[in-house]
């Protein structure tokens, strides 16, 4: 068996007293789109913001390619590829797209300055490949709908090269056109070696874009299948029950 | 950078309307309320206003920075009054004696360093304690004016220097030493804004923290040189107007913060953070000036001046508010 891409090996974080990741243990492959589900405070974003250094664990350790690695802050994680693509977004309204794709890691004349044009035809380039309908490129990205700041917030993930991609309910406040194109994007990424974390609610969803699901509940992980075994019902009842049917049966 | 549309030309022209407006209408009113022979927009009169307007004006390009920022800071005038402190009083030191008029660059660059280790000391503790910079700096403002007591007691502290003196009215051109450092302040100020990293993070860490730090920005260490800014600029406004008065009264600078919020606010830069201009901001400055010199010159007293400037402040933000307002509701369109 190849190497995961990350492993996540009993991450513990705990609130004030109050347990919001215990003892989860989960893992990704290269070209594979891992689903994490359960409910609204079962700990997936916690989980995962820990991947993302947002936050530090209490305990656990994260491996990415097999080697142990420290995250602390989101900087660490960018050094291991791991780019996260926030429920809200985290785009800086009143700057354009171009300064957004590249806040924190703008482009520079070689006396310092910022290098808009290159930044700009930088972003239409990548835009061309992820959504050829974008056009705004010069208002400030508050103008844009929602899909369109979607694929700004993909766009920086995938212009720095994004292996390990986190992606937190990112069709949650998308039309069905939209979610569309979200899927057939994250299957592109898959063919090229992505790893994809996929945070979402939509049962139906997880099944059709995912390969493999981890359910948790309450902080706790409840099981991880995968999709192709497993019916809605199935990931509904881990979710609710917090048990996997087949495995009581 | 977004390329200005309508709305924000008209926004970012309204200050510089406003302006002309005021000219106008003073140089009108002027010759006929006015007590004295001269024109109001003599050229003369002109530059003298930029130079009036240098104390006021670098600090308040200063406290664009750090507003864009989305903090503010409420000590500049404490911070003013202690530099300028330190400049006259360190030029009395024996040690300084023995300089001749090499004490003066070396005074001054105290007085730049005081700025800058106060913004230092606001900057650390906003990073540091996560307590909000209004908080922080209401409190050094208390503080600094206090060590400005400290240092003197009520007494004024002076030193004459006449070469001082000659370099603080130096002119080229007419434009006397504090213009032009306004200018240059201006201008530099303006490259950082709107061509540098810095600039831009800038920006973006006032519309939205927490997507700064996600994209991994150093947000605490970003709003410290921020702090050392505008602390620094604090002092070098104190530099260019102490140099030629060479006395400083402990109550000194009192107010310049509102001042020079005030005339940020007039520039069109936003208290919330993420938007504003440091042109815009050379704008609101001009624009108070402008006001209190055209009222004094067609014979209003001082407490009318202050009373027609934070009406008209209100104005602005009034209009501004529905300009946006407008703004948002041709979006939904």
């Amino acid at each position: 068996m190849t190497t995961p891409l990350v492993e996540m090996r009993n991450m513990s974080i705990s609130f004030g007293g109050i347990k919001a990741v215990d003892n989860v243990t989960v893992d990704l492959y290269p070209g594979e789109v891992v689903g994490l589900l359960g409910h609204n405070g079962a700990g997936k974003s916690t989980l995962i913001k820990m991947l993302s250094g947002a936050y530090a664990p209490d305990a656990g350790e994260i491996f990415i390619n097999g080697e142990k690695a420290t995250i602390t802050n989101p900087r660490d994680a960018r050094r291991y590829n791991i780019e996260t693509i926030y429920q809200t977004l985290a785009l800086a309204d009143n700057l354009d797209a171009a300064s957004n794709l590249f806040l924190g890691r703008e482009l520079v004349t070689p006396l310092g300055l910022v290098n808009d044009a290159a930044m700009e035809s930088e972003t239409r380039k990548i835009m061309a490949r992820l959504n050829p309908n974008f056009q705004k490129f010069n208002a400030p990205v508050s103008a844009l709908s929602g899909g369109q700041r979607q694929s700004v917030a993909i766009a920086r993930a995938v212009y720095f090269n994004a292996r390990i991609l986190i992606m937190d309910e990112p069709t949650a406040a998308l039309g069905p056109h939209e979610t569309q194109m979200v899927a057939e994007l994250i299957q592109q990424l898959k063919a090229d070696g992505i790893g994809i974390f996929l945070i979402d609610h939509d049962v139906h969803q997880v099944l059709d874009l995912c390969d493999r699901a981890s359910v948790m509940k309450n902080g706790e992980l409840v099981g991880t299948v995968n999709t192709a075994d497993v019916t809605d019902d199935d990931l509904l009842s881990m979710i609710i029950l917090g048990k996997n049917p087949k495995q009581a049966a | 950078m977004q390329r200005m549309n309508t709305t924000d030309l008209i926004k970012g022209g309204a200050i510089w309307g406003f302006i002309v407006l005021e000219l106008v209408f003073f140089s009108v009113a002027g010759s006929f309320w006015s007590l004295s022979e001269s024109a109001f927009m003599d050229f003369d009169n002109m530059l003298l206003l930029l130079k009036q307007s240098a104390p006021i004006g670098i600090i308040a390009v200063g406290m664009t920075i750090i507003m864009i920022n989305g903090n503010i800071d409420l000590s500049v005038g404490a911070t003013f009054a202690l530099s300028a402190v330190v400049m006259l009083d360190s030029m009395n030191w024996p040690i300084m004696a023995g300089l001749g008029d090499w004490a003066i660059p070396v005074a001054w660059l105290l007085a730049l360093l005081t700025g800058a280790v106060l913004g230092f000391i606001n900057g650390i503790i906003v990073w540091k304690t996560g307590v909000d910079a209004f908080i922080v700096t209401l409190g050094s403002m208390l503080g600094f004016r206090g060590l400005v007591f400290m240092y003197n007691g009520e007494n004024p502290t002076f030193h004459l220097n006449w070469t001082m003196v000659d370099i603080a009215e130096w002119d080229a051109l007419g434009v006397e030493t504090p213009a032009l450092v306004l200018i240059a302040v201006v201008v530099v100020a303006w490259l950082i804004m709107t061509r540098t990293v810095h600039g831009r993070n800038a920006y973006a860490i006032g519309n939205n923290r927490e997507a700064a730090v996600n994209a991994g920005l150093r947000v605490g260490p970003h709003m410290l040189i921020n702090f050392v800014i505008i602390g620094t600029l604090a002092a070098l406004s104190a530099v260019a107007f102490y140099s030629a008065s060479g006395s400083v009264n402990p109550n000194d600078g009192m107010l310049f913060e509102l001042w020079a919020i005030t005339a940020v606010v007039l520039g069109g830069t936003k208290l919330t953070g993420g938007s504003g201009s440091i042109i815009g901001t050379f704008g609101g400055v001009i624009a108070i000036q402008l006001l209190r010199k055209g009222l004094g010159h067609i014979g209003a007293d001082t407490e009318t001046v202050n009373l027609v400037i934070g009406s008209i402040l209100i104005a602005v933000l009034f209009l501004d508010r529905q300009l946006n307002r407008k703004g948002q509701e041709e979006l939904k369109v």
